[in-house]
């Protein structure tokens, strides 16, 4: 059975990643939209080889509602022929943007496979970063989801006040 | 199949979520970013209650990674409106 459910996590792993770099690259809006349906269904086939049946359905449901609620729109771009001539003529901020992408993936497997916290650890510093990411995400959940919502509020507002703008 | 997978697929998905938001130019089509971030998310706090040992409370991650998913549809649909409102405009 554990050998099945491996199987199926890779399976769906790959094709939640293979939909969500579709998403972020594809030119047309039928190909990112086929890109976020492949995210939703990758994600719920994860979410089910973790055992959480009841999330692999709810992920379904509203991930699927939300790839196509943004997964439409023309995008708005200069005719390059390759995305590497896009990146060329992309914007400082972009550039930025795209490399801060990619730093923060290598951050993130340093973090899955080499550090403490996917091993138990409570690490090696004095602050205890893994315990007190446990204690976050476990003891105080409530409380971290509250920021949580409360920090998104303000990014919303933050961008209604700055779209309002001329 | 072990916890750090589980983080390097949640950590893929956020940074190609990351990737889509920078990527594209208009803000409508940058809205793709949101299911893919949350995506990622949900995996990474679901592979804390499958893999947790000696967790008080099991559910948790299960918890949060719905609520994730229940925000990003919420997220989308104030995003999608609002693209709508001003283009109407």
């Amino acid at each position: 059975m554990d050998l099945v459910l491996t199987i199926v996590f890779y399976i769906f792993a790959i094709l939640a990643v293979v939909g969500a770099l579709v998403a972020a690259l594809a030119p047309t809006a039928s190909l990112r939209l086929i890109g976020l349906i492949g995210v939703a269904v990758g994600t719920a086939g994860v979410m089910i080889s973790l055992s959480a049946w009841l999330v692999a359905l709810i992920a379904l449901v509203c991930l699927g509602a939300s790839a196509f609620l943004v997964g439409g729109g023309r995008e708005v771009r200069a005719a390059s022929a390759t995305p590497s001539a896009w990146f060329r003529e992309a914007g400082f901020g972009t550039q930025v943007g795209v490399v801060a992408a990619a730093l923060l993936l290598v951050l993130l497997a340093l973090v899955a496979t080499g550090g403490s916290f996917s091993r138990g650890g409570s690490g090696t510093a004095g602050i205890g970063v893994a315990s007190l990411g446990r204690i976050l995400f476990a003891r105080d959940a409530l409380a971290v989801e509250a920021a949580g919502a409360a920090a998104m509020i303000a990014m919303a507002m933050a961008t209604a006040v700055r779209g309002g703008r001329p | 199949m072990s916890f750090a997978q589980a983080l390097v697929v949640g950590g893929v998905l956020v940074s190609s979520g990351t990737l889509a938001a920078v990527w594209r130019r208009n803000q409508a089509t940058a809205m793709a970013a949101v299911p893919v971030l949350a995506a990622g998310a949900a995996v990474c706090t679901a592979g804390v209650t499958r893999f947790a040992a000696g967790a008080r409370s099991l559910e948790t991650g299960q918890e949060l990674a719905a609520l994730i998913c229940v925000m990003a549809l919420a997220t989308s649909i104030l995003g999608a409106a609002w693209m709508r409102g001003r283009a109407a405009r």
